[in-house]
């Protein structure tokens, strides 16, 4: 196998995720439970707060959170839990 | 489970306005403040913090340039505070850490189980002996000790477990099973008389006939030997088999005294009832003993709750006074009540015997009338005593000697 050979097999590995993404530093992690309940963990800040929208900063993107009666059940200093009735998630890199 | 570890804890409930509350909620999270149920509507931001940490959003707030207000608090720490000076409230809070962890030390009530023929009172008082009874402090319950206790109390139990399920002593017992007085057919026995008679038939199965027909037997004789010769003189031992048929007599005497004392219970009777919790005996409805002469007869009542006995038993005594009765019998009654009493004495001792004749006397001796039996029976006399090596060498060397001769 050639030197363009390996390169190739490094690209594909890359683009089919043989590495698992959490791995690399920085990025969050979201766990829903339906549209109800997302756990983040990776979280740097809250931007914005209210009832239909909620701004979170990740350090590498800032994901909103929106839907209708959204509240922050528990907050520590890298993860928070929102509950509500989630409509749309949308990530900002 | 972390609703109730906040609760011992204690937990306030704030209220932020104006200003940044994002801020006031990043520097939350940055000083480690944990916060819960945080809403926020119309830029007025309500949840819950630890009442521990309260004091810390004070500072926060004046950073994030918001107005703070921590209004109610919940949990354990406010309800003692508020409720400090109710004596009576916190009498009760350590009455119930008393009673739950205290009383839980001891055993509250003992169940007994797999008894089939031995009485339970028989068995609670054995236990009590031991020391197994309500009100024992569980520490000092040694399981294995106690079970050998127990075991060498209750002669008749082949075995005995005792299991503490909270505060209740479970005692599992096995009865003994009497082994029948037979001897296996594999080892070698003898059939001797049980009774004195004469010989009506005989039936060998197996061993040498050491009787004849017509013959008068005793106790405890030989009939069927279980040493047996073959025909060219060699002997052998046999676990001898048959029926042996006797004539025997029966003597049943009763004896009746002609003049008694008999006990009649008076009307009167005095109840006395006493109450014992947890070993503790205390008389809760007191009285005095009669001056006369008194039988007493105790009932003892558990008090069960959802089929599990309470350590509370509450005991009633009766004492009821009773006269002294003579009572005289003249020779004709006398005679009516032996032939009563003999009746049912037959009936005991006679019932698998075939009966075929009987003389009946009745005398009067010194005050005692006395009746005297005797049943002519047929029966099977025999049974079977296990061959003694030991014992009968005697009768092997006298057969060995006849033979050697």
């Amino acid at each position: 196998m050639g030197k363009k050979g390996k390169q190739n097999l490094a690209d594909n590995k890359e683009k089919n995720g043989i590495f698992p993404v959490n791995l690399s530093a920085g990025n969050p992690i979201l766990e829903m439970y339906g549209n109800r309940e997302i756990n983040i963990e990776g979280v740097k800040g809250v931007l914005e707060y209210d009832v239909t929208i909620i701004r979170i900063n990740t350090g590498h993107m800032i994901i909103s959170f929106y839907g209708r009666g959204l509240a922050i059940s528990c907050l520590t200093s890298s993860s928070l839990t929102i509950k509500g009735f989630i409509n749309k998630i949308e990530f900002l890199h | 489970m972390l609703k109730l570890w906040r609760l011992i804890k204690g937990y306030v409930f704030f209220k932020c306005s104006d200003g940044f509350v994002e801020r006031f909620i990043n520097l939350c999270a940055s000083h480690n403040i944990n916060i819960w149920d945080i809403k926020c509507s119309d830029k007025i931001l309500t949840g819950y913090v630890s009442e521990r940490q309260a004091k810390k959003l004070y500072e926060l707030a004046r950073i994030a340039n918001t107005n703070l207000e921590l209004s109610k608090t919940y949990g354990l720490p406010n309800f003692l505070s508020s409720n400090i000076k109710r004596k009576g409230l916190l009498i009760g809070l350590v009455l119930y850490f008393v009673i739950t962890f205290a009383f839980s030390m001891f055993i509250w009530s003992v169940e007994i189980v797999g008894l089939e023929t031995i009485s339970e009172a028989y068995i609670r008082e054995a236990l009590s002996e031991v020391g197994l009874h309500q009100g024992v402090l569980k520490a000092s319950i040694n399981q294995g000790l106690k079970e050998q206790e127990v075991m060498s109390v209750l002669p008749d139990t082949a075995w005995v477990s005792l299991n503490i399920h909270g505060t209740v002593l479970s005692v599992e017992i096995s009865e003994r099973e009497k082994i029948p007085d037979i001897v296996p057919a594999q080892i070698p026995c003898n059939v001797k008389a049980k009774y004195c008679g004469q010989i009506v038939r005989i039936g060998t199965k197996s061993g040498t006939s050491e009787c004849a027909v017509g013959d008068a037997v005793v106790q405890g004789q030989v009939l069927i030997s279980g040493i047996m010769e073959n025909k060219f003189g060699v002997l052998s031992i046999c676990h001898a088999d048959g029926t042996v048929i006797a004539d025997t007599q029966h003597k049943i005497t009763i004896e009746l005294p002609m003049k008694y004392e008999i006990n009649i219970p008076s009307k009167t009777c005095i109840e006395r009832e006493m109450i014992d919790i947890m070993g503790v005996k205390s008389t809760i409805k007191p009285a005095s003993s009669p001056v006369e002469q008194y039988y007493s007869v105790r009932k003892n009542e558990g008090l069960f709750v959802k089929n599990s006995r309470m350590p509370i038993v509450l005991t009633t005594e009766y004492l009821r006074t009773y006269n002294v009765k003579k009572v005289s019998l003249d020779e004709n009654s006398a005679e009516k009540t032996a032939n009563t009493l003999l009746e049912l004495k037959k009936l005991f001792m006679l019932n698998d015997k075939k009966i075929k004749g009987c003389s009946v006397k009745g005398t009067t001796e010194k005050g005692v009338y006395k009746l005297a039996a005797v049943y002519e029976c047929e029966e099977n006399i025999c049974y079977k005593e296990e061959l003694n090596i030991a014992d009968d060498i005697q009768l092997f060397d006298k057969y060995t000697d006849t033979e050697s001769d």
